[in-house]
């Protein structure tokens, strides 16, 4: 009964306090929404969102078809036929629209297939036209996969010559034997230990976490707010003359607090499954374990109590525990990669991001969105969360029983 | 113990013995020695200037601080071991206003009827008759944030009535109020005080204490100074004080002094008879010397003389 009526008193102050909610639940979203927005292009250029580019076919023969059918398996690029996209003004070309076009950075590439492009093994295939805004890496990359597309085609045209030549080599597979299609010779693996890298983040999958860390960490100004103001007017003495376990009071701050962070991880969540993608963005994909999620959201809720409680007890007034506070968390988000994403930061800063416990929750968050990962992934980050958030709580004490003195 | 002693013990529900507290890092001592009885069913006034020990030794009698020397029983249990049954047959209402000012009356009350564990068949009725006894029907469900200083007073003291306590401590409870709000608290302590519970008030206002409470103790530098029934501290008292039409003449006061003990003060005279004579042959000995009086005054100590008298009168931190 005590605990119970803890836990309702705890949510009416939070519902009654607007700056409060407006702090938990408002200003992830706004962030969530803006930041996914303003950063969508450079995210999607590391992230490997496919780049587009305009096609011109002038040659119209099958070798220049199959070519592009092959270029345009690449995951990294989208091949486009201008005559699709552009519509050429009076007196303009289509090629002139689609040089235009690439100039204005609306398109990465522009390619044209020469008019007599595989009439000859030394004929000029192809001109490529590069946009101002396309990094050189995206460039060496476009050219490698459709050098690749023509070393093939002109190899099945060497292949029909040498069988049309050599009617005894006609059950011979050259471009088997040559390796063009066999993807096994090469054994890829990537950076990360223990699983592998499905993709980058988008801009959404980096905000949605990010900014959820960030708010599940705001919890500190409402609780705080509250504790301050229960020990300045007297109503935490009046409490303490009555037979409540030292064990209800702390429960009966933490578990509403607890509900309240985890009412902010689906929220959140929402706005990256639903919201973004209805303003243009990418849709969150939120991985495979739920229990996972369950799992890293509860320990940085657990981390973040321990240190608003911390922050409760140890600030005199609500000036400064919303100054301590607000500031510690700008500071935490700043060194853990949530206000900038870590992989923009020059080396030394990214090794400095792991003192960041919102480092941590970023860290599970996308391993569960990102990478595949499920409870066993995610387990350190949320060890050293719960560690953190104990320790804090156990500060907090602390300082409690020596201010009862 | 004999008898009488076991017996007088027995109507006490307070007994504190040689209580001392010193707060770390303090340079005095809050509390040095403090022995006092507090008598079942009475209300004790417990007196004594800002920073005297009165706080200190109500967080020791509530369970707030810890007892450091000393013993205090409460109705025969003893902190630490009985701290809670002695919880739950006490209240404090503390001098801030101690409830929430962003929920309402009735949130208020329901939460600490909540902490109070207040069987649910039960919480109508202890609602309403707190409600009752501190008025506070009509602003109930409006935030506690809203309220005058008058109802936020009778709030906390209804917070305090929920668990129906044997032992209510007040702390102040009038402090900061227009006169109808303090009359209202004051006779509904006494009320309570009539319905058998024992209280123990603290207040700067002697006149209150002189009203409401039968035993006074004063405490000043962490020490007792006095315990006694108030009615027969304020009756030590036999000075006459007579306020004359027109001021009195050093031939007068010559005169009368040569037959009592006699002090002009600016507006009034300070007259004490020795024993025997009666107050009446002292105004008839005025009168006969042509001094009419404008205000007559007899007898008894008042509570603030005797308090100054023995706290001092220098300003205190």
């Amino acid at each position: 009964m005590q605990l119970r009526a803890l836990i309702r008193k705890e949510l009416q102050l939070l519902f009654r306090d607007i700056h409060g909610l407006a702090l938990l639940f408002v200003m992830p979203v706004v962030f969530i929404l803006i930041m996914s927005m303003a950063m969508k292009e450079e995210f999607d250029r590391r992230s490997g969102v496919t780049l587009d580019a305009l096609v011109i076919d002038e040659s119209g023969s099958a070798p220049a078809a199959a070519m592009l059918r092959d270029a345009g398996d690449s995951p990294l690029f989208t091949l486009w036929p201008a005559a699709e996209k552009l519509t050429a003004g009076a007196g303009e070309t289509l090629y002139a629209a689609a040089e235009a076009a690439v100039a204005k950075d609306e398109y990465s590439f522009l390619l044209r297939i020469r008019p007599r492009a595989f009439e000859s093994l030394d004929a000029q295939v192809a001109d490529v036209v590069v946009a101002p805004g396309t990094s050189r890496e995206t460039s060496a990359l476009f050219m490698a996969s459709l050098r690749r597309a023509l070393a093939r085609q002109r190899l099945l045209l060497m292949e029909q010559g040498i069988k049309q030549e050599f009617p005894e080599a006609a059950d011979y597979d050259f471009l088997r034997v040559s390796g063009a299609e066999d993807d096994d010779l090469i054994d890829v693996s990537y950076g990360f230990q223990a699983r592998a890298v499905t993709e980058a983040p988008t801009s959404v999958q980096q905000n949605v976490p990010a900014w959820l860390v960030f708010s599940m960490f705001f919890v500190v100004v409402p609780l705080a707010n509250t504790m301050i103001n229960e020990r300045q007017l007297g109503t935490l003495r009046r409490i303490r003359t009555i037979p409540v376990p030292g064990w209800k009071l702390l429960a009966g701050k933490i578990i509403p607090y607890y509900f309240i962070n985890q009412v902010q991880v689906v929220l959140m969540l929402l706005v990256g499954l639903w919201l973004v993608p209805l303003l243009g963005g990418d849709r969150l994909t939120l991985g495979q374990s739920h229990v996972g999620l369950l799992v890293i959201s509860s320990a940085l809720s657990v981390a973040a109590l321990g240190f608003a409680i911390l922050v409760a007890v140890t600030c005199r007034s609500t000036e400064q525990a919303t100054t301590l506070g607000g500031a510690g968390n700008i500071i935490l988000a700043a060194l853990g990669g949530i206000m900038v994403p870590t992989y923009v930061m020059p080396e030394v800063m990214q090794s400095i991001t792991v003192v960041s416990p919102m480092s941590w929750g970023l860290q599970g968050f996308l391993d569960i969105f990102l990478r595949g990962g499920g409870v066993a992934e995610v387990l350190p980050e949320a060890g050293s969360l719960l560690g953190l958030g104990f320790l804090g709580l156990a500060a907090a004490l602390l300082v409690m029983r020596r201010q009862e003195l | 113990m004999s008898m009488n002693g076991h017996a007088a013990h027995q109507r006490m529900l307070i007994d504190v013995e040689g209580v001392a507290f010193s707060y770390p890092h303090a340079s005095a001592p809050s509390l040095v020695g403090v022995t006092l009885q507090v008598p079942k069913g009475s209300c004790f006034g417990l007196l004594g200037p800002n920073g005297a020990g009165k706080t200190t030794l109500i967080s020791l009698l509530t369970g707030l601080l810890s007892l450091q020397r000393g013993r205090i029983a409460v109705d025969g249990m003893r902190f630490p071991g009985d701290a809670d049954a002695i919880k739950r047959m006490s209240a404090l209402v503390p001098q801030d206003y101690a409830f929430y000012p962003a929920l309402t009356g009735r949130e208020n009350l329901r939460f600490f009827a909540g902490l109070y564990e207040i069987p649910a068949a039960q919480l109508p009725a202890r609602l309403d008759q707190c409600i009752d006894i501190c008025s506070l029907g009509p602003v109930l469900d409006k935030p506690a944030a809203t309220y005058s200083g008058g109802i936020k007073r009778r709030l906390n003291l209804a917070l305090g009535l929920l668990c129906s306590p044997r032992l209510l401590y007040l702390d102040e409870p009038t402090v900061g109020i227009d006169a109808q709000s303090r009359y209202f608290i004051l006779e509904a302590i006494k009320g309570l005080k009539n319905e058998g519970m024992t209280i123990i008030y603290t207040s700067h206002y002697m006149e209150e204490v002189e009203q409401i409470c039968d035993d006074v103790a004063i405490i000043d530098d962490g020490r007792l100074v006095l315990q006694e029934p108030i009615d027969e501290l304020l009756l030590g008292g036999r000075d006459v004080y007579v306020t004359p039409q027109r001021e009195p003449g050093a031939g007068l006061l010559a005169q009368l002094g040569e037959q009592l003990d006699v002090v002009w003060d600016g507006a009034r005279l300070i007259l004490t008879p020795p024993p025997g004579l009666p107050v009446s042959s002292v105004l008839a000995q005025l009168e006969r010397h042509g001094v009419g009086i404008a205000r007559l005054q007899m007898g008894g100590y008042r509570l603030e003389e005797v308090y100054l008298s023995l706290t001092r009168t220098e300003l205190r931190s």
